[in-house]
């Protein structure tokens, strides 16, 4: 104690000397005399010799400036969050990942661009050897859902939150409990990692399963080939390969399998480049107007019934040409169909032996096996479809499913596990399932929206995002997909694969599982000779790569499994057939609550956000419908009040009406869009978008056949098509003159190849006031667009809609023709309405190098920079429209409200490099000039000049059939240079002197 | 001066100088009547209605109007041109008349001036609230300002219009005021109540009625009439060309500066006619505006009719002779496509039945008249409509054709001008002398026998 006292503390050297300087110091530690700038002493002496005046002059200076300092609102500065920054990101930067679309199970490569540490843009990966750089609609929108404020945070119990720990001990116990009857029910599976989870976690289970099925089926050609080749597989189509294509029903460019691929393989087989050009002959059967009808070069209209017979007749013809003894085609007489369509189809397949491709949409087994045999006499095995290295990309199986189904009518299923699939909505008898799986004692729904599945079940598991995931995926035999997340997880979500590894106790990190299966199963496979540790970075850098393949092991073909099919679907007197379809965009269902998607007009229809009964314009007339009538569908069991759609080219005894829509949680979309006095909600009630079709499916021997018999009524009800394109040829209404326009050009392929510029004669003197009156001196951006390409499929449109936030408007505003795509495919009709043929035409700026929008506008708003591109500068524009008015492409388009909300968490999906426009601001196509910025940028850092193809616009890079080329006009050695010298080269009214520097090359049809 | 005999009396009545200046300033020391009251209850009302619906319209944005990614223009471009064309009559009155010497125009020169003034008020509104961002309208004006070195665009026809519709309003108005400075002083000296007494005679600037200031007003009314000569010319060529140095088919016409001008001319005068026909009843100042008044203004009808109606007639000619594809749809459209009802309103209104006119009886009869002037009106608002929104809803691109509906807002914004252009004209009647005085006292000598004339000095007594 004593010590304590007598210790001194000192802070520094000087108080322990305590030296008079220091003692000085001390006292005065706070001086009175301090200086205060230049303020007289005399102002804190007391004796203040301050005025009331300047006092007052002071006080309100200070009070003025506050409140001039208060008016602003303080900026918020918002700091990126990176704890754990990877030592070589750069904020601002854009960081590209490599990864495998999972928008279906095509499987296609993609590129994901990073910003700041989120996904913002989803391209296709060029290397990637299915899809080769395409991507779809769908693939590009998979990056909104990734926002999705709808989506599911955290597990549900009975639809109440719960944690992860409480479902891990309350699964296990539970299952441990039943003991057995387990069964696992997911769409196609094309990861093996965790095809081969399920399959460990069910082995513990003596009765159990794992049921893949996919909503719409693939599952009859599988079939079709176990009985026709020994194995249930699905073949690799190679269009590219074929020279004469037949497809019935089968919409392959647009949702049939994998469409990206095939439309890259389908335009690459499309060729005008060769000499003589080799372009194949494309020839289409089906009820509806399919994206895939409507760019074949011959399109037959048929019943369901028809095309039945007529294939069976062509599979008749082809037995006797080859002298193949097919009992079964032998006993069963001839019918009546068009034999001129048949001699046509038998011709022209018997012509390209070997170099022909014959398909069909439906998912019949009788008829896949019919056009088994048919590629197979026609020796096309091999080439232009592969069986040997077949495809992974749909493996479901209708039979399974019924037989799943089956046992839990029966009570024989304890433990229903669903993932990746949503059977209580797109199962055609959806309420049998419903009420069976009531009586299965535990279900658990990996989901990632509430969905009807989700709703019904007493788990719900949230899973991540293929953006947020490890994955990876075998999409045909030899091609192993990878895919690697972009971006940490949004929310309290998981794989199948770890929930599945946790709940049998492992508890291994997803990473972890994928990475010890690529090391097992997939290593072992390589090409290379690669460490592991290198060829897994390099399969995680390339998003895919390519392992030994497996030669599948089929038999040689059983004639004895081919048989005539038997009944179809003929329709009665006042029947009519109906043909469900997918919508590009929404498909199954899966992508029903992606808005982009919602508002992506349909490629044919041109009709946004709802589903239709699609009428032929006979049957129209007949019934004394318009284009929005509400019709009454129905089959006997189900019914429907759709609006009318009239198409023309339907068969008269066909409707149609698109899956996918009347999806739980759609019902958010019923009001969306501006609200104001006149504005109406696409439902009076909070509905969901669209109806379900599904039930409309039937089952027919071992698969759910998306072919129906319905009859129609008439309720005299309207409810308007939110349109966006309204006229549908290029030639005025016969009453109003009746002429043709020259936006499209079009010849056959005779005609080109004896002149080349056939079909594009039309011409018109051109004559300049000025020679040269500007110069280009450096870049002169310019594009072309190959109609002979373009196939309609609108991967563009999203493209272009994620690049340069292009805001969704709502139904009702696209009711008011105000659609704000940058990009649209126009598409227009020609012939007679019963028959008619289609080109698409994607238009956006054309910007004219004589704009006529640049001139008009009061404050220069609209400019032309000097490389060709005209310019919108929104912070000047102010909003006289009558830019739009006079832009003779009407490609301009108007903010008529403030289309966006802010605090959503659907924003974080926006490019940072543009500008969100605010209401009364007119915008339009930019030729992405923030990529041509970056390019040049990037190319000034390497200190090189731009390269032809380094600047790839967002509609281009999505482009899955290459018709968009950009470059610089001026570099004679480009792509593009090269086009507009092209003899089919053209651009839209150049007669009117324009000149636009976005052109036209013409289609050339193959007939 | 000396006038024939043979000519008739312009002012009717052999009024005397006391007797004009009674007659005119009556309305204006008598108290509002109930008649008055409901007018412009009923004015205040729909003007109201107006107001509403353009601030919703401000508040909410452009798309609460019909427009669409086609039609970019509709009511709103309708609107102020047929507001613009309004105004045309009364310059034409009061500055063209006067320069041909047409004295039978003092009658009603005030009234249409006024008439001008308030239409160009009203068509000024609709540039302004059509704008996206109306708030920043003054861009439009080339002034020095802090962006950068942003300059306005002088190539563009709107710029050209806020040039032209600005001159004009701020020369009618100067012209109006002019004109108006004599009566002011009149009724300053007639002025009974204080207040009356300040405000006429802060609003007559000191006019004490001399012969020097007489002379040099003189001077000034005619140098100001030579001014504002033009601008009847110059400001429908320019709103006119809007459309005609446009691309758009139906628009890119170099006819449209002429058939404009005379199509305003046109609708003014059926304004006109319109108003004064009302007025003198109510006013009873039928010995002013006499019914050779009526008559004298339906024959400019005619004639301003004629043109318009061979304008019609050129662009058909033009269209089918020009062999361009778009052009000529456009016509075929108009009159067949789904938009012929408006442009047979038009032709029915603006070409067959201003016909009538040609019979001496009916266009002395008034309730004829005021009836073929409301269809004047209506065939007038609807020739924009046609001309607008038939060329834009269908133009080069089938695919972006559209039709074009309009929203309640809008209807209710064309309701409110007619409130704000009531509203106005009302006051302009209780508060400011609706004849000149000044002028008509010069002309009552006009066709009379001059034994009995009264003085011909023009002097205020």
């Amino acid at each position: 104690m004593v010590n304590r006292q007598n210790k001194k503390y000192w802070k520094g050297l000087d108080e322990r000397e305590n030296s008079p300087q220091f003692q000085r110091v001390a006292e005065n530690e706070f001086p009175e005399s301090l200086p205060f700038g230049d303020v007289p002493d005399s102002f804190f002496d007391g004796k203040m010799s301050v005025s009331r005046r300047s006092f007052l002059k002071a006080a309100g200076f200070s009070v003025a400036g506050a409140v001039l300092a208060s008016c602003n609102r303080a900026p918020v500065e918002k700091a990126i969050p990176l704890a754990h920054a990877p030592k070589d990101l750069v904020a601002g930067t854009s960081y590209w990942y490599a990864s495998t679309c999972a928008g279906c199970q095509a499987g296609c490569g993609i590129l994901a661009k990073t910003r700041d540490g989120r996904p913002i843009k989803i391209e296709g990966n060029p290397q990637h050897p299915l899809s080769k750089g395409g991507i779809c609609a769908v693939g590009q929108a998979m990056v909104l859902s990734l926002y999705d404020s709808r989506r599911v945070q955290k597990p549900l119990r009975r639809g109440k939150s719960t944690s992860w720990r409480e479902l891990d001990s309350e699964v296990p116990s539970r299952l441990d409990e039943l003991g057995d009857d387990v069964y696992v029910l997911t769409g196609t599976i094309t990861s093996p990692s965790t095809r081969a989870m399920i399959n460990r976690f069910l082995n513990r289970f003596p009765h159990s399963a794992h049921v893949e099925y996919d909503a719409v089926s693939y599952s009859a050609i599988l079939d079709a080939h176990e009985q026709t080749h020994g194995l249930r597989l699905l073949p690799r189509y190679r269009f590219d390969r074929a020279d004469v294509i037949v497809s019935f029903n089968a919409d392959f460019l647009g949702a049939w399998i994998s469409p990206v691929e095939f439309t890259k393989d389908y335009t690459t087989g499309r060729n005008l480049a060769g000499n003589p050009p080799r372009i194949s002959y494309h020839l289409q059967l089906e009820g509806r107007m399919s994206l895939t009808g409507s760019n074949a070069d011959r399109r037959v209209k048929v019943t369901p019934a028809q095309s039945t017979e007529i294939l069976t007749e062509v599979a008749r013809n082809i037995a006797m040409a080859k002298g193949v003894d097919v009992p079964a085609l032998r006993s069963k007489s001839p019918v009546a169909v068009d034999a001129e369509v048949v001699e046509d189809i038998t011709g022209r397949l018997l012509q390209a032996e070997g170099k022909s491709l014959l398909v069909c949409g439906r998912n019949d087994v009788a008829l896949q096996r019919l056009v088994n045999f048919i590629n197979h006499a026609l020796g096309n095995y091999g080439k232009t479809l592969d069986v040997a290295y077949p495809s992974y990309q749909w493996r479901g199986s209708d039979r399974a499913l019924f037989g799943l189904l089956e046992k839990m009518k029966a009570g024989r299923v304890k433990a229903l596990f669903v993932a990746g699939a949503n059977p209580a909505y797109n199962l055609p008898n959806a309420t049998e399932f419903i009420e069976a799986q009531q009586g299965v004692p535990i279900v658990v729904t990996f989901a990632d929206h509430r969905d009807e599945t989700a709703t019904w079940s007493e788990f719900v598991c949230p899973v991540n995002h293929p953006l947020e995931s490890w994955n990876d995926a075998e999409i045909c035999e030899g091609v192993f997909g990878m895919t690697q997340p972009t971006v940490p997880l949004l929310g309290d979500t998981r794989t199948v694969r770890e929930c599945l590894s946790a709940w049998m106790g492992e508890k291994k990190p997803d990473r972890e599982i994928v990475e010890e299966y690529v090391r097992k199963i997939v290593f072992p496979r390589q090409l290379g000779s690669l460490s592991f540790q290198e060829f897994w970075d390099k399969t995680v850098h390339d998003g895919f790569v390519g392992v030994q393949p497996r030669k599948a092991q089929v038999s040689s073909f059983r004639f004895g499994a081919v048989t005539a099919p038997d009944e179809d679907f003929l329709t009665g007197e006042k029947g009519y057939a109906l043909e469900l379809y997918q919508k590009i965009g929404i498909l199954d269902g899966r992508h029903a609550s992606n808005p982009w998607l919602h508002e992506l007009p349909d490629p044919v229809t041109k009709v946004t956000w709802d589903n239709y009964v699609s009428v032929s314009p006979a049957l129209a007339r007949k019934m004394g419908l318009e284009e929005g009538s509400v019709v009454e569908v129905s089959d006997g069991a189900y019914s429907v009040e759709l609006p009318a759609q009239v198409q023309p080219g339907q068969h008269d005894k066909v409707v149609a009406i698109a899956l996918g829509y009347g999806c739980k949680g759609t019902d958010r979309f019923s009001r969306l869009g501006p609200d104001w006095i006149e504005h109406v909600a696409s439902e009076e009630k909070l509905l969901p978008i669209g109806k379900n079709a599904f039930p409309f499916a039937r089952r027919k021997g071992d698969a759910t056949v998306l072919v129906g018999s319905v009859r129609l009524t008439k309720t005299g009800r309207v409810s308007p098509l939110a349109l966006t394109q309204t006229h549908n040829t290029v030639t005025v209404p016969e009453n109003l003159g009746g002429e043709a326009r020259h936006m499209v050009r079009e010849a056959t392929l005779n005609e080109y190849i004896k002149n080349p510029r056939s079909g594009n004669t039309y011409e018109h003197p051109v004559l300049q006031l000025w020679d040269n009156d500007y110069v280009y001196e450096g870049h002169h951006w310019a594009m072309a667009i190959d109609l002979s390409r373009c196939t309609g499929c609108s991967a563009c449109v999203i493209g272009c809609q994620a690049e340069n936030n292009v805001a969704v408007v709502g139904k009702d505003e696209v009711r008011r023709r105000r659609e704000m795509h940058w990009i649209r495919i126009d598409r227009y009709y020609s012939g007679e309405e019963s028959d008619v043929t289609v080109i698409h035409q994607p238009v956006m700026c054309q910007h004219c190098d004589h704009a006529p929008c640049e001139r008009v506008c009061p404050v220069l708003a609209t400019v032309h920079s000097e490389e060709g591109i005209n310019q919108q500068i929104y912070n000047r524009c102010v909003g006289t429209r009558y830019c739009a008015n006079n832009c003779p492409y009407k490609v301009r388009r108007f903010n008529w409200f403030d289309y966006w909300e802010q605090g959503r968490k659907e924003n974080l999906v926006l490019n940072p490099d543009i500008a969100t426009r605010t209401r009364g601001v007119m915008e339009k196509c930019s030729l992405c000039v923030q990529r041509i910025q970056e390019a040049k940028a990037e190319a000034r850092r390497q200190g090189r000049p731009l390269a032809d193809g380094d600047i790839k616009l967002a509609c281009e890079q999505s482009c899955p059939a290459d018709a968009i080329v950009f470059g610089d006009m001026n570099d004679s050695k480009s792509r593009i240079a090269k086009l507009i010298a092209h003899p089919r080269h053209y651009r839209m009214l150049e007669e009117m002197n324009f000149l636009p520097t976005v052109g036209y090359l013409t289609k050339i049809r193959n007939t | 001066m000396r006038f024939s005999i043979l000519r008739k009396p312009l002012i009717h009545g052999d009024k005397s100088l006391a007797q004009v200046t009674n007659d005119v300033a009556r309305p204006l020391e008598a108290g509002p009547t109930t008649l008055w009251w409901s007018a412009f209850i009923i004015s205040v009302a729909v003007l109201i209605l107006g107001v509403v619906a353009v601030t919703y319209e401000i508040m909410t944005g452009i798309g609460t109007w019909g427009l669409n990614k086609t039609v970019g223009w509709a009511f709103d471009i309708t609107n102020f041109v047929f507001w613009v064309g309004i105004g045309h009559a009364g310059t034409l009155i009061s500055a063209i008349l006067f320069l041909f010497r047409q004295r039978w125009r003092t009658s009603i020169n005030r009234s249409a001036e006024a008439m001008t003034i308030i239409a160009v008020m009203c068509a000024g509104i609709f540039p302004l609230i059509h704008l996206g961002r109306p708030w920043l309208f003054f861009w439009i004006a080339p002034y020095p300002n802090l962006r950068g070195s942003l300059w306005v665009n002088f190539r563009s026809p709107l710029l050209w219009d806020f040039f032209a519709i600005s001159t004009y309003f701020t020369i009618s108005l100067v012209f109006w005021y002019i004109g108006l400075i004599p009566d002011m002083a009149t009724l300053r000296d007639r002025a009974r109540s204080k207040i009356k007494k300040v405000v006429y005679r802060l609003m007559s600037f000191g006019w004490n009625g001399s012969t020097r200031t007489w002379q040099r007003y003189e001077v000034v009314y005619l140098l100001l009439a030579a001014l504002a000569t033009p601008l009847v010319l110059s400001v429908h060529s320019i709103v006119s060309m809007d459309f005609a140095t446009s691309v758009i088919p139906g628009w890119h016409s170099t006819i449209f500066p002429p058939y404009f001008v005379a199509g305003a001319v046109f609708s003014g005068f059926a304004m006109v006619l319109t108003l004064m026909i009302i007025a003198r009843k109510v006013l009873r100042y039928e010995e002013y505006i006499t019914i050779d008044h009526i008559e004298k203004m339906c024959k400019i009808v005619l004639v301003t009719g004629g043109i318009v109606a061979l304008s019609y007639g050129i662009e058909m000619f033009m269209a089918w002779y020009s062999v361009n594809e778009y052009e000529r749809f456009v016509f075929i459209n108009r009159a067949l496509g789904p938009y012929a009802w408006a442009f047979w309103i038009m032709v029915a209104c603006n070409v067959a039945i201003p016909q009538l006119l040609w019979i001496k009886k009916l266009r002395r009869s008034l309730v004829t008249v005021f009836i073929i002037s409301i269809f004047i009106n209506i065939g007038m608002w609807f020739e924009r409509f046609v001309i607008i929104v038939t060329s834009l809803h269908r133009d080069f691109l089938p695919s972006s054709w559209v039709m074009y509906k309009p929203t309640i807002i809008e209807i209710a914004t064309l309701a409110g001008s007619f409130g704000l252009f009531f509203t106005l004209f009302l006051l302009f009647a209780r508060f400011i002398p609706f004849i000149a005085m000044g002028e008509v006292k010069g002309v009552l000598n006009y066709g009379r026998n001059t034994k009995k004339s009264v003085s011909l000095s023009t002097k205020t007594d």
